[in-house]
């Protein structure tokens, strides 16, 4: 079995997903107590973020200027 | 009936469109909340629990309405008793709401990534203390103080490196944002994140403004994400 020493995109934009949707937007009633149930949720931490940045920006040199149509499809 | 809150809506954005899935695949409508609407799904329980899969529904469901206006985004798993319930929980923050709304109109958000390194990027992790001469007791003591001194040596040089990094960032895209937030540099962490907010038309003059800045200096540490609907503009009052 390979090992994937890099995270692959979708870990990243589930990463940033959960750094928008768990920590920030309205909150309406005091604290918002939020259990996480996926245990899958836990692996993608600050790791996932740093190994691929560089790879990310490598990327996007190298590809050019990402359409900047919107909405996106992603994440 | 419990309802989960999903963000709450300009006029413009009206209804739901017919079919969208919400958290758990529970269908959604709007809720009127005296001068404000909301999207609501109702739901059996309960909040969810956070999971991968109702993460990404929510957003999906806030980006839904984005689509036809920019919506003010809820947190994730905030459900109230029911539509009245909601409506009071809000109603001493309606003007607020709607200036934000307001705030927000015709803009995304967009979010940049920071690696400032610096405080735990300047000595490995578990490296040993430098040598200190001396007498067991005053070897303990003059160890302590220069770890002391090193960790806030190096606490100072991630604050500068940080704000650095945001400073040009900042400077890069100010004439094309409407505006900006950024976190406090109290202790080092290993990554910050700035949003910006965006007009629609703008925004790809502000990937065209990161990306000079990643030509300038290839190896600037910072991950570019978006657009998103401007969770990071919500009001905090």
């Amino acid at each position: 079995m390979s090992e994937r020493l890099l995270p692959d995109d979708e870990e990243l934009v589930l990463s940033e997903l959960l750094n928008h949707v768990l920590d920030k937007g309205v909150v309406i009633a005091g604290d918002v107590m939020i259990s996480i149930a996926d245990i899958d949720l836990v692996k993608v931490g600050l790791t996932v973020v740093i190994t691929a940045v560089e790879t990310l920006a490598r990327r996007e040199l190298a590809a050019g200027s990402p359409d900047p149509k919107l909405p996106t499809s992603e994440p | 009936m419990p309802v989960y809150l999903y963000c709450f809506v300009p006029d413009d954005c009206g209804a739901p469109p017919a079919g969208l899935a919400g958290v758990d695949g529970l269908p959604v409508r709007a809720a009127a909340l005296g001068r404000l609407r909301a999207w609501v799904s109702d739901v059996p329980g309960p909040a969810p629990e956070a999971t991968a899969e109702r993460a990404r529904a929510h957003d999906a469901v806030v980006r839904a309405a984005m689509a036809v206006e920019t919506p003010l985004p809820a947190r994730f798993g905030q459900v109230a008793a029911d539509d009245a319930a909601l409506a009071a929980a809000v109603e001493g923050r309606a003007a607020s709401f709607a200036e934000a709304l307001a705030h927000v109109r015709g803009a995304v958000e967009m979010t940049v990534r920071l690696l400032p390194g610096g405080a735990e990027a300047s000595r490995p992790p578990g490296a040993a203390p430098r040598a200190v001469e001396g007498s067991a007791a005053v070897r303990s003591g003059r160890a302590y103080l220069e770890r002391v001194r090193e960790r806030t040596a190096a606490e100072e040089e991630w604050r500068r490196r940080a704000g650095f990094l945001q400073d040009e960032v900042s400077h890069a895209v100010a004439a094309i944002v409407r505006d900006e937030t950024r976190p406090a540099l109290l202790s080092p962490v290993a990554t910050l994140a700035m949003a910006h907010l965006v007009p629609r038309e703008r925004v790809g003059a502000y990937r065209a403004a990161i990306g000079g800045l990643r030509e300038r200096d290839p190896a600037l540490p910072m991950m570019l994400s978006g657009p998103w609907a401007p969770y990071s503009f919500a009001p905090h009052a």
